[in-house]
């Protein structure tokens, strides 16, 4: 019973006066300067992405004429036949190429303001 | 008004997330405090809620209002800070609820509001935090749920004990008093 002597909206009124301030006058203005350089950072990084993806596009398409080439207008490389080793790279390309650019895409998509 | 300025964030204006900043720093500084007890942990806390709402924006649907959205972002920042600072100061054998109260950073409130802050804050965390959603923004229990994912019973159950350790800390206060 000794914990009735407080109504609902007495509670209401004392949780209210509990209400707290930030210490800090220039929490507003940290809080956006770390935003801006996020921002910054976030801009930088997506430029770097982007370049990487070109090259990783080129190395990609590279790889595999190369490799198609090789196939095309030689048989074999130091003894090994370059059809069935062709046919390995071709493959190795492919799951690395597919790996690569999902990884590149997600990044991508992180960093993309 | 939140639409409006998540628009013009949304749309490249960036100084445009100072208004929600300015808006709700406060009421997030509550909640992670009631959460934390610690004015400076709750501070840092909730400067990285606003980073992760900034950087989550583009992945709110609008589905709830901004202020539950980031009052859920706060909330789960500050248990998840909880949780590293308990693991810190547990090789000091310290024990659940003192540990984090910050008598001596926190002199000018409680001059202000002395008694009822130090009733308040001899709370258990998630009493705290369920106490301020319930009284201080007028959230509902299923609302005060979405916010802290607690269940339904649940969230009626921390309440009804949040009210009832206050109003006895309240009493002895008073009791001592007079």
């Amino acid at each position: 019973m000794e914990n009735e002597f407080l109504s609902d909206d007495s509670l209401r009124d004392i949780v209210k006066k509990s209400k707290r301030q930030l210490p800090t006058d220039n929490f507003e203005d940290k809080v956006m300067a770390k935003i801006r350089h996020e921002m910054e950072l976030k801009t930088q990084v997506s430029k770097k992405l982007k370049l990487s993806l070109l090259f990783f596009i080129v190395g990609t398409v590279l790889g595999v004429g190369g490799t198609l080439c090789a196939i095309l207008f030689f048989d074999a490389i130091w003894g090994l036949s370059l059809k069935n080793l062709g046919l390995i790279v071709l493959l190795v390309i492919c799951v690395l190429g597919v790996m690569g650019f999902d990884n590149l895409r997600r990044l991508l998509h992180n960093y993309t303001i | 008004m939140d639409q409006v300025y998540i628009k013009r964030v949304l749309g490249g204006d960036v100084e445009a997330f100072g208004y929600f900043v300015r808006t709700y720093k406060d009421l997030g500084y509550t909640l992670a405090f009631s959460i934390l007890k610690n004015e400076y942990i709750a501070e840092e806390v909730v400067q990285d809620a606003f980073i992760k709402a900034f950087n989550g924006l583009k992945s709110f649907k609008g589905k709830s209002k901004f202020k539950t959205w980031f009052y859920r972002i706060v909330v789960n920042e500050a248990f998840q800070r909880l949780k590293k600072v308990k693991k810190e100061n547990s090789m000091f054998e310290t024990t659940d609820t003192q540990v984090f109260v910050d008598h001596a950073c926190s002199e000018s409130t409680e001059a202000m509001n002395g008694p009822i802050h130090e009733a308040i804050d001899s709370l258990r965390p998630k009493e705290h935090l369920a106490i301020n959603l319930f009284y201080l923004e007028a959230y509902s229990v299923s609302e005060i749920g979405s916010i802290t994912g607690w269940s339904k019973a649940n969230t009626k159950v921390i309440l009804h004990r949040a009210r009832k350790n206050l109003k006895a800390v309240l009493h002895s206060g008073k009791t001592k008093n007079s």
